[in-house]
């Protein structure tokens, strides 16, 4: 966290007893009174709800067993989620993007998500230290 | 999630979504939107202008319901996008597979084209 950094919020998704959506609450709480766009706000509820999904339906073989922390900032140009979690490892950077279907015959409905994400992002970190998953995702203010 | 069903003339039923298609908004409408699909036994076309958010859950069921329409050989139109939403659809090139119109007419006029 630079500095520059005017701004946080820290939370933990407890797979047990409180889900995405209070996450996503928390968020908007949080951001109401910092004048993000629309297209930023909608970003950030993206990449929340992409990556939490992800995470709790792929990374634990329980989700009750989930613990993910949340820390998300402001600098002056972007808004920076990370995601902590001791889940199984996955590196999204190195998930090749899904085959985008000609017909619908071919459409495979999975895998849309890191694609969106990777979309809306104006950058994507990935480590993988301690047993612990950190994704760190950047989203410009001025979008 | 809202869902409401309205008749769109002798072939199309319309669908008329309101609120967030992300995973809990799906999970909230997904039977009931598939089953208003399949059971019209017609065309369906989608008003997608008081859906505010679209994630790949509400893409994912998009899909499989028109799928299931095309295996019925029926077709489903989207129409009226906001903004954001239609740049979300467009991000994974969904027009490529189900036909994104601006309005019910236009819609209506890609079921008949």
């Amino acid at each position: 966290m630079s500095d520059a950094a005017l701004s946080h919020l820290d939370l933990e998704l407890d797979g047990q007893h409180s889900g995405p959506e209070r996450v996503r609450a928390e968020v908007q709480r949080f951001l109401g009174p910092h004048g993000l766009s629309e297209r930023s706000l909608y970003a950030v509820e993206l990449v929340l709800e992409e990556w939490l999904t992800n995470t709790l339906r792929h990374g634990y073989d329980d989700p009750a067993q989930a613990r993910i922390g949340i820390h998300l900032w402001l600098e002056p140009d972007e808004v920076l989620i990370r995601f902590e979690d001791d889940g199984k490892a996955f590196d999204p950077l190195v998930e090749p993007p899904p085959q985008l279907p000609n017909t619908l015959a071919d459409a495979r409905p999975g895998g849309l998500g890191l694609l969106m994400i990777r979309k809306v992002a104006s950058r994507i970190t990935h480590e993988r230290h301690s047993g612990r998953n950190h994704l760190t995702v950047g989203i410009s203010r001025g979008a | 999630m809202q869902l409401t069903t309205a008749e769109a003339g002798p072939s199309a039923v319309c669908l008329i979504v309101a609120g967030r298609l992300d995973t809990p908004g799906v999970d909230e409408i997904e039977v009931r939107f598939t089953q208003a699909a399949r059971g019209s036994g017609k065309h369906v076309l989608v008003d997608l202008q008081n859906v505010s958010f679209v994630s790949s859950m509400g893409v994912r069921m998009l899909i499989s319901t028109a799928r299931a329409l095309h295996a019925a050989q029926r077709r489903m139109v989207l129409f009226a996008p906001q903004p954001l939403v239609r740049e979300m659809l467009d991000t994974v090139a969904l027009d490529q597979i189900i036909p994104v119109a601006s309005d019910q007419p236009a819609a209506l006029g890609l079921l008949e084209g």
